[in-house]
């Protein structure tokens, strides 16, 4: 399964890509909001995690325009965010994404989170 | 009088001719003195009457007839009272008209007093003004006095520096402020008439209104304005008095104690989210570390992340309560599951420091009202509490009892006591009571003030009561979930979409009559539901997609505004279509209630009919650790499911062939069978090809979850495994198929 991981902050690109991998998915990664968008096109991903708060492009920007375009819209988007108020979970569940981990995550259980969360466990 | 000469005596040896000319003399005189002290009007006016008098005198003089000398005697004496002199002082001249240039003469005098006092009072005058001037000049606050014309009369220096030096002359005010323009807090632009000083003129007058000021050159400032309308002695107003505080900077130190918050919750999770993730894969495989002290000093830094973790979400949490932005998702909490939640959730922190914990609920104790994360946060912080100072060996005691309407939970220890002057400083911030134990237990000061806030959100109280060397006692009185009707009846905010406790079901209760809507959602929680409510037809389908309850219940009628029913547009959507609907029929509105009440406990059973599919669903243990074995089947008990246990994978397999099973949590070392051959073999088998099976394994390597996966399993949780992240699990599992197919028999 191919997920398409978006942060700015490389360090948690690594541990990040490395929990993912270690849990069987193929990782690619994309370093800001307009990379994300382009390799969207590039990868196909089956899924995207994409961080909440990222310079110029963010989170909910890149999602509401993954949502808008329909040859991306069915992609499901999972938000990292390290914040954990209510509001603005649920605006991200309102951009239509499926759902929401909160950093810091757990690197041994992210995997399982976004199969849960995909619903494809 | 007595000792005066008279005039008559005087006269009688005075020459007639040179009174006259001495007295022309003297009028002369008179008139420069008095037309330099009160200008040439005055002057004169005062002169005439006395001159046309003397005049007259001087004209009858050489007849000398007392009739006349006599008002000319009384004249000099009137100018001596008068003057209010002594006529002794006056110059001897013994003449009667010597007394009269006397007389005149000190009252040129007084009068010259008196225009001296004048002048000194004006001057202390002038000097209380620019005294006045210096004061409000130097007050940091900008102060505005206006003519009830509007036109300023005066303003102070920071005045002129906030809102611009008013222009010379009368300027009316809108023209005044025409440079600026000012936004209410809403940031709708105010016209001249609405500004609290025109209000002012009006009467109306303002205290603390905040509005936002743009200067021409664009800078902006935030303003507290008060203005108060000046009225003279009979109640005309006279004008207005207008304060503007700048408190912009104000705005600033809000703006950066969230900015620092913000801070707080992202930039520093950021950096930890990586430490923490890098150790625990360094961790996880136990040949990565092969070397006993250095995994021991990766678990400390480890335990260290934690616990940093563990403190921001405390300050996060602080905050919050404080910004009064502590949202609670209130339901009803049964006192029995939830104590034993709270001391699952510290059994191995107790375990590790030697201490026991004891429970003692009062049978039949009525449920809680409140938000059962945030009760069982209160409830866990009083047990860490708890053990921190428990000694080794010792028993902590939870108790839950009726208090009276409410519900009382407390938490006993054994412990060595609080001081008595310590006990009020229990609950302050940042505060520990100084002991080395709690320092190195690792507590963040906040654990306690946290739980008291929540305590009090919820309505409740708690206290502390303790004896040196024997032990403290914290209980938290708590309001009971059943009371008047209406009392539970709490909408959560539209924010509520933070997810779903596991294990207890969500039920959407939608009905436009709030009291069908608070019957049917109290009956709900009592059978143990969580419930949500809409009151609308459109709310009732935004909530379904943001919640993605268990069930929803609407009555039959419910239709949008555009008249569609909410049952066919709920079914219309993906994400809310494998929802099962329970559609009750409600008596319509001109039947009243008492005729032909809703059906509750009829709607509570269908939902739980409809739900049955995954209570009855029979999950299949198989682990070769009895004790695993054992906190599987309690955990899955609680949450409604059937539990078959098989101790290795050969028993799993016949037990999967004997037992129509729902799901299987399979552990992968295993004697006789490994679980990676049991799942081969099921996935082999017909009928057991889609059985849903979720690994739990107590080897975490990438290896592991990727051949699982591989052979077929649907999920790998690793252990320790979260019960409720794994209740959550095989609830999903278990549901993905009856659920679809129930919604089409609600279609029909």
């Amino acid at each position: 399964m191919k997920l398409l991981l978006v942060d700015d902050d490389p360090t948690i690109r690594v541990v990040a890509r490395m929990a993912l991998t270690r849990a069987g998915f193929e990782v690619t990664e994309a370093i800001n909001g307009a990379d994300a968008l382009s390799a969207v096109q590039t990868i196909r991903p089956d899924a995207i995690l994409l961080d909440w708060m990222m310079p110029e492009l963010d989170g909910p920007e890149v999602c509401r325009r993954l949502k808008a375009d329909p040859t991306t819209s069915s992609i499901p988007v999972i938000f990292l965010t390290a914040r954990s108020q209510q509001t603005e979970i649920a605006r991200g569940l309102s951009l239509g994404a499926a759902g929401y981990i909160v950093k810091p995550f757990d690197a041994l259980a992210i995997g399982h989170e976004v199969r849960a969360l995909l619903g494809q466990a | 009088m007595s000792g005066e000469p008279t005039l008559r005596q005087r006269v009688s040896t005075a020459l007639g001719a040179l009174a006259a000319v001495a007295l022309l003399e003297v009028v002369l005189v008179v008139v420069l003195q008095l037309q330099s002290a009160f200008g040439p009007g005055v002057g004169l006016a005062l002169v005439v009457m006395p001159l046309a008098l003397v005049g007259l005198a001087l004209a009858v003089l050489i007849a000398a007839d007392r009739h006349i000398l006599r008002p000319l005697e009384a004249m000099a004496k009137g100018a001596y009272r008068m003057a209010g002199g002594d006529p002794a002082r006056l110059p001897a001249r013994h003449h009667e008209l010597g007394v009269l240039i006397g007389a005149v003469a000190e009252l040129r005098t007084r009068v010259g007093e008196e225009s001296r006092e004048t002048a000194e009072a004006t001057g202390r005058l002038r000097a209380a003004h620019a005294e006045l001037l210096a004061i409000v000049n130097t007050v940091p606050a900008a102060l505005v006095i206006l003519h009830n014309d509007g036109r300023v009369r005066l303003q102070n220096r920071a005045a002129d520096h906030l809102i611009g030096a008013p222009p010379d002359g009368a300027v009316p005010t809108g023209e005044l402020w025409g440079h600026l323009i000012i936004r209410d807090k809403a940031g709708k632009p105010l016209k001249p008439s609405e500004l609290a000083p025109i209000r002012a003129l009006e009467g109306i007058e303002t205290v603390g209104e905040e509005v936002e000021l743009q200067r021409p050159e664009g800078r902006r400032a935030a303003i507290l304005i008060g203005a108060a309308t000046l009225r003279d002695y009979s109640g005309n107003i006279t004008g207005a008095v207008a304060a503007f505080q700048d408190i912009t900077r104000l705005r600033e130190l809000d703006r950066m104690k969230d900015d620092f918050v913000a801070i707080v919750s992202h930039e520093l999770r950021t950096p930890l989210t990586a430490i923490r993730g890098a150790l625990q894969l360094l961790l996880a495989e136990n040949d990565s570390v092969p070397d006993p002290d250095n995994r021991n000093l990766v678990s400390i830094a480890l335990t260290s992340c934690e616990r940093l973790v563990r403190i921001i979400n405390d300050i996060l949490d602080i905050s919050k309560i404080e910004a009064g932005q502590l949202q609670l998702r209130i339901g009803s909490i049964k006192v029995v599951p939830f104590v034993a939640r709270a001391v699952d959730d510290v059994r191995s922190v107790a375990d590790e420091a030697g201490v026991r914990i004891a429970i003692a609920v009062a049978d039949g104790l009525s449920p809680i009202r409140g938000d059962d994360d945030r009760m069982t946060q209160a409830l866990v912080n009083l047990l860490s509490n708890a053990i921190k100072f428990a000694p080794r060996d010792s028993t902590i005691t939870v108790s839950g009892k009726a208090k009276g309407d409410q519900i009382a939970i407390s938490v006993a220890d054994e412990g060595r006591g609080i001081a008595p002057e310590d006990l009020n400083r229990l609950f302050a911030k940042f505060q520990q009571l100084d002991d080395p134990e709690t320092r190195r237990s690792g507590g963040t000061g906040l654990g306690l003030t946290i739980t008291k806030a929540i305590v009090e959100e919820h309505g409740g109280t708690i206290s502390v009561e303790s004896t040196v060397g024997r032990g403290t006692t914290f209980t938290m009185v708590l309001p009971r979930a059943i009371a008047a009707p209406g009392g539970l009846v709490v909408m959560p905010g539209p924010d509520a979409a933070a997810g779903t406790t596991a294990g207890r079901p969500v039920v959407l209760v939608a009905d436009e009559d709030e009291w069908g809507r608070a019957s049917v959602a109290r009956a709900m929680q009592a059978a143990g539901f969580r419930t949500v409510e809409a009151a609308t037809a459109d709310d009732t389908l935004r909530r379904a997609a943001i919640e993605l309850p268990d069930a929803i219940t609407i009555p039959f009628s419910m239709r949008t505004a555009d008249g569609h029913s909410v049952a066919e547009l709920l079914g219309q959507h993906t994400a809310t279509r494998p929802i099962p609907l329970v559609i009750s029929m409600q008596p319509s509105a001109n039947e009243t209630r008492a005729e032909k009440p809703l059906d509750v406990s009829d709607i509570v059973t269908r939902v739980e009919r409809t739900l049955e599919g995954r209570s009855h669903a029979t999950v299949l243990v198989a682990d070769d650790d009895a004790e695993v074995r054992m906190v599987l089947r309690k955990t899955l008990e609680r949450h409604g499911f059937q539990v078959v246990e098989a101790m290795d994978g050969k028993e799993a397999l016949a037990l999967t062939i004997q037992h129509p099973i729902d799901l299987l949590l399979l552990d992968l070392n295993m004697p006789e069978v490994h679980g990676y051959d049991v799942i081969r073999a099921l996935r082999r088998r017909e009928t057991t090809a889609q059985l849903p099976i979720i690994v739990l394994s107590g080897s975490v390597g990438e290896r592991h979850s990727l051949e699982s996966l591989v052979l077929g399993a649907n999920v790998f949780v690793t252990k320790p495994a979260d019960a409720d992240a794994l209740v959550r699990e095989v609830d999903r599992l278990v549901r993905r198929e009856p659920a679809e197919a129930k919604l089409a028999g609600v279609a029909n």
